[in-house]
């Protein structure tokens, strides 16, 4: 073949002069990508510049396991597995400049909930550390999760007879003879592809438990969240979990929720004080549907939490 | 210069590009074994370590006992293990490990037990998992130098050569496949070499007679070269269709029943199922067994802008945004460029008659010179092909970029086309003449190190652990994470954390996560592995490891939960971007 088509000596020496550039350019940013740029004196410099007061976020997700091995308030389970950001009237969020992925997730993981404002912020070599604050946010009245407070709740399953439930080290289970019919556990679990600390509830087929915290107190709204642990390795599950949530005898709500939904929230007006707080979790089937159908061995871990605020802000 | 020193200035010539593409393809095949036990073992390999072990036995056993090996019973228990893959590159693994390898580890559990070869190959000169490795790494050595010469043809020179070869080799994604044990390199070479033997075959019966068996060994990789038969087809048909249609040449009924596709229908699967012992027994049951384990392929996870695909359809744009990210943007731009030229030229010159063909066409000779040859169509067609086939819809998610290397190749070649030309066009300007002699002429050799930058910035910097490394495009590892592309899925990135573990810095058992079992059986008998790291569930006592991909998440949460903490004690980070943890 002949070089029918050819280009003229100007206009190839712009396209050579533009790949020189390009090129020129590519290992321009090829030297600021390919390095390290955390080192130890960058993480001592967080280090005493962190409030340990404060939780801390880590904002830029593929940051969090380093932030973790360096900094012992960026592996609290309670900061590692925030519901939200809504129970926190300031806080600290560490990002690599300006990439807030994580911090994003967990701002829209309290929908309803006032915007943090960032009121401070500092560099520290690459790194950039913020405080934030919740301007006229509603205030944390209590938590279910609260171990000083509640324990875990006390866990029963009315609807069966013959069945016993006890307190275990890190929660309840209840059993009909030597079957397990639903267990209750307060733990960091996945769900939504981030950490999560909460009460983590695995029933059998078509079971419904109720867990009672007797002492709960009450602002003017329960603030929540419901979500499928362990999704990852399915297709789809399908089966959903209701919640029923109820004030000694008064029901609140009821809702219902699918794995689709991720981290969901959900609330409820209340009135103000302390009462039992009760709440029902019934799951059609525990199981999941993969490529060989229906497995019915599989555990649908629902993990929730629950907390009330009053204040401005609140429902 | 008169014809007969015209001649023998070629041949000097030749000569010097033949010293050029050896020296290239040894120094390929040196940095590839050099380099190779700094990258850790893929949990594909394990398994294919496993295979070639056995496969290897099988080998052994033709010159120990022939009668053994020839016993169906005997072959079958021995291929038995993973037949969802052709045998040829485990089989070479194990004939290359039974020649070169090393002995396994003085006190590790393969050498207690003393089975399977304990006194290793018959030269202890390398590690049994390089050994295996080896076949694989001569094979994309190999492929350098096809694609040296086959820029060199393309470009007219020494320049597009070294762009194609060095090119491909120094791409980060390509230079850490072609380390493995694995397919996706050596395949993505044998596809090169069917294209270059099929060019060739439509004008030498020669050639027509190997494209079959190229084609079989192509196919005896990896099934991605099955599709080499209807593209070849589908190139062959246009060729023909603009012989007819574009310049009114009379076709032939030899043309309809070409050698080369006659030596394909016939040598092909000749080829495939004599390299394949599994098959021998029940060639169509097994083959049918082979095609619907590949078809149901779907459940393989994979990260893409921030979301986790566990089941088809990738986003359309998967591959793609893949490729920009991982291939240097001045090779794309290259290759762009020389595919636009390239289908340019090529218009141009099928609507000129270049005379009369040099003979008649024939069966044997189904496309002799004057026949369009459609080669800038064909290296487009190859280029685009695996990148479209991985976009459709209803395509199982299969992973990786690994597998559309096979565009890789071609892709060079494109650049190859128009690299040198850029050069010839802009030095006919009548100030850069003097550019065209003395140590000038060199300038385009030189500013390959320019253009070739970004690719072994890139490689350098992400070895050993490339298969996470992206291009500055995109902001390099770190910004592929905030872009939440793949960050890595073959539980390999490990190495530094065996040496703490075997310093007794890290305490036994260990959580293996996504660290193949057999991966861990073959450090072991390599003396690699920790000797108290036995595997077990995360436990407070122990160690664990995790491999960070976005959907492994729940596995660290069990590790925070099974060992109380959530504090990772170790990590092996790709410019700052962690790739595993040990707890």
């Amino acid at each position: 073949m002949t070089d029918a088509v050819s280009m003229g000596p100007r206009r190839a020496l712009a396209l050579l002069a533009s790949l020189g550039v390009l090129a020129l350019a590519e290992l321009g940013a090829g030297s600021i990508a390919y390095r390290e740029t955390l080192d130890a004196a960058v993480w001592g410099r967080v280090q005493t510049s962190v409030d340990p007061a404060l939780p801390l976020v880590v904002g830029t997700g593929w940051l969090d396991p380093l932030a973790r091995r360096e900094l012992p308030e960026a592996a609290r389970p309670r900061t590692l597995g925030a519901p939200d950001l809504r129970s926190w009237p300031r806080f600290a969020v560490l990002t690599y400049g300006r990439q807030r992925d994580a911090f994003e997730h967990l701002v829209a993981d309290g929908p309803g909930s006032p915007a943090p404002a960032e009121v401070s912020s500092q560099s520290i070599g690459p790194l950039r550390l913020g405080i934030y604050e919740h301007a006229g946010a509603p205030a944390l009245v209590d938590d279910l999760l609260d171990p000083a407070a509640h324990g875990v709740p006390e866990l029963s399953m009315p609807a069966r007879d013959g069945v016993r439930c006890r307190r275990t080290d890190d929660g309840a289970v209840c059993k009909h003879g030597g079957l397990e019919l639903g267990r209750v556990t307060s733990t960091l679990a996945e769900v939504g592809e981030r950490p999560r600390r909460c009460l983590e509830a695995v029933m059998a087929d078509g079971q419904r438990v109720v867990l009672t915290a007797p002492d709960f107190v009450f602002g003017d709204e329960l603030y929540g969240h419901v979500g499928f642990a362990g999704m990852n390795a399915r297709l789809r599950s399908d089966a959903p979990v209701t919640v029923t949530l109820r004030r000694g005898a008064r029901t609140l709500g009821t809702f219902t929720f699918t794995d689709d939904q991720g981290w969901a929230a959900l609330r409820a007006q209340t009135d103000p004080g302390r009462a039992p707080l009760i709440v029902e979790l019934q799951s059609a089937v525990r199981g999941t549907w993969g490529r060989e159908g229906y497995d019915a061995g599989q555990p649908h871990p629902v993990c929730f939490e629950l907390r009330s605020f009053a204040g401005e802000g609140a429902a | 210069m008169s014809a007969g020193r015209r001649h023998l200035e070629r041949a000097r010539t030749d000569r010097r590009l033949g010293i050029v593409g050896a020296v290239l393809g040894l120094l390929t095949l040196m940095v590839l074994v050099g380099t190779a036990p700094k990258v850790g073992y893929v949990r594909d390999e394990g398994i294919y370590f496993e295979a070639s072990r056995h496969y290897g036995t099988w080998a052994s056993l033709w010159v120990r006992a022939p009668d053994k090996a020839a016993d169906p019973k005997i072959r079958d228990r021995l291929f038995r293990i993973n037949n969802e893959h052709p045998a040829l590159m485990k089989l070479a693994g194990g004939v290359s490990a039974n020649l070169l390898a090393r002995p396994p580890a003085p006190g590790s559990a393969d050498e207690r037990r003393a089975t399977d070869r304990p006194a290793g190959g018959r030269l202890h000169v390398l590690e049994e998992g390089t050994a295996m490795r080896l076949p694989a790494m001569i094979v994309a050595a190999l492929g350098v130098v096809l694609l040296f010469f086959a820029g060199v043809r393309r470009g007219e020179g020494l320049t597009g050569g070294l762009l194609a070869g060095l090119g491909f080799i120094l791409l980060p994604r390509v230079f850490f496949h072609a380390h493995l044990h694995a397919f996706d390199v050596p395949v993505a070479v044998a596809v090169l070499a069917v294209w270059l033997v099929y060019q060739r075959s439509l004008d030498d019966p020669r050639f027509a007679l190997l494209l079959g068996p190229t084609l079989g060994l192509a196919v005896s990789i990896k099934h991605n070269a099955v599709f080499m038969l209807p593209l070849l087809g589908l190139h062959y048909l246009a060729c023909l269709a603009v012989a007819r249609l574009v310049r009114g040449q009379r076709l032939r009924v030899g043309q309809c029943l070409p050698a080369p596709f006659l030596s394909i229908a016939v040598l092909t699967p000749l080829t495939v199922l004599a390299a394949w012992p599994w098959l021998w027994r029940a060639p169509l049951e097994r083959l049918w067994g082979y095609y619907t384990f590949h078809r149901e392929h779907a459940y393989y996870n994979m990260a893409f802008l921030g979301v986790n695909y566990n089941e088809p359809p990738m986003p359309v744009a998967y591959p793609w945004v893949m490729t920009f990210a991982t291939v240097p943007l001045v090779l794309l731009a290259l290759v762009l460029l020389g595919g636009a030229w390239g289908l340019r030229r090529e218009l141009a010159d099928v609507r000129t008659s270049p005379g009369s063909p040099a003979a008649e066409p024939s069966w044997l000779r189904p496309l002799p010179w004057g026949y369009a040859e459609l080669e800038e169509t064909g290296l487009v067609m190859l280029t685009v092909f695996p990148l479209v086939l991985i976009s459709l819809p209803s395509i199982p998610i299969f992973g990786g970029t690994k597998h559309w290397l096979t565009a890789y190749p071609f892709m060079l070649l494109l650049a190859a086309g128009i690299y040198p030309r850029l050069f010839q066009w802009a030095l006919a300007h009548d100030r850069l003449q003097r550019l065209r002699h003395g140590v000038w002429r060199h300038l385009p050799v030189v500013a390959l190190a320019l253009v070739l930058g970004p690719a072994l910035a890139a490689t350098v910097d992400g070895h050993p652990y490339n298969l996470s490394q992206y291009t500055a495009a995109v902001g390099g590892p770190r910004g592929a994470a905030s872009l939440g592309l793949n960050r890595g899925y073959w539980g390999h990135a490990v190495l530094p954390l065996l040496e703490a573990g075997r310093t007794d810095a890290a305490p036994g058992p260990v959580y293996l996560h996504d660290l193949h079992p057999l991966c861990m059986r073959q450090y072991q008998r390599e003396g690699r592995w920790p000797e108290h790291w036995r595997s077990s569930r995360p436990r407070p006592q122990g160690s664990a490891l995790m491999f960070y991909e976005q959907h492994m998440l729940d596995d660290e949460v069990d590790i925070w939960r099974g060992m109380e903490t959530t504090t990772p004690a170790e990590l092996i980070t790709l410019d700052d971007v962690p790739l595993t943890a040990r707890y």
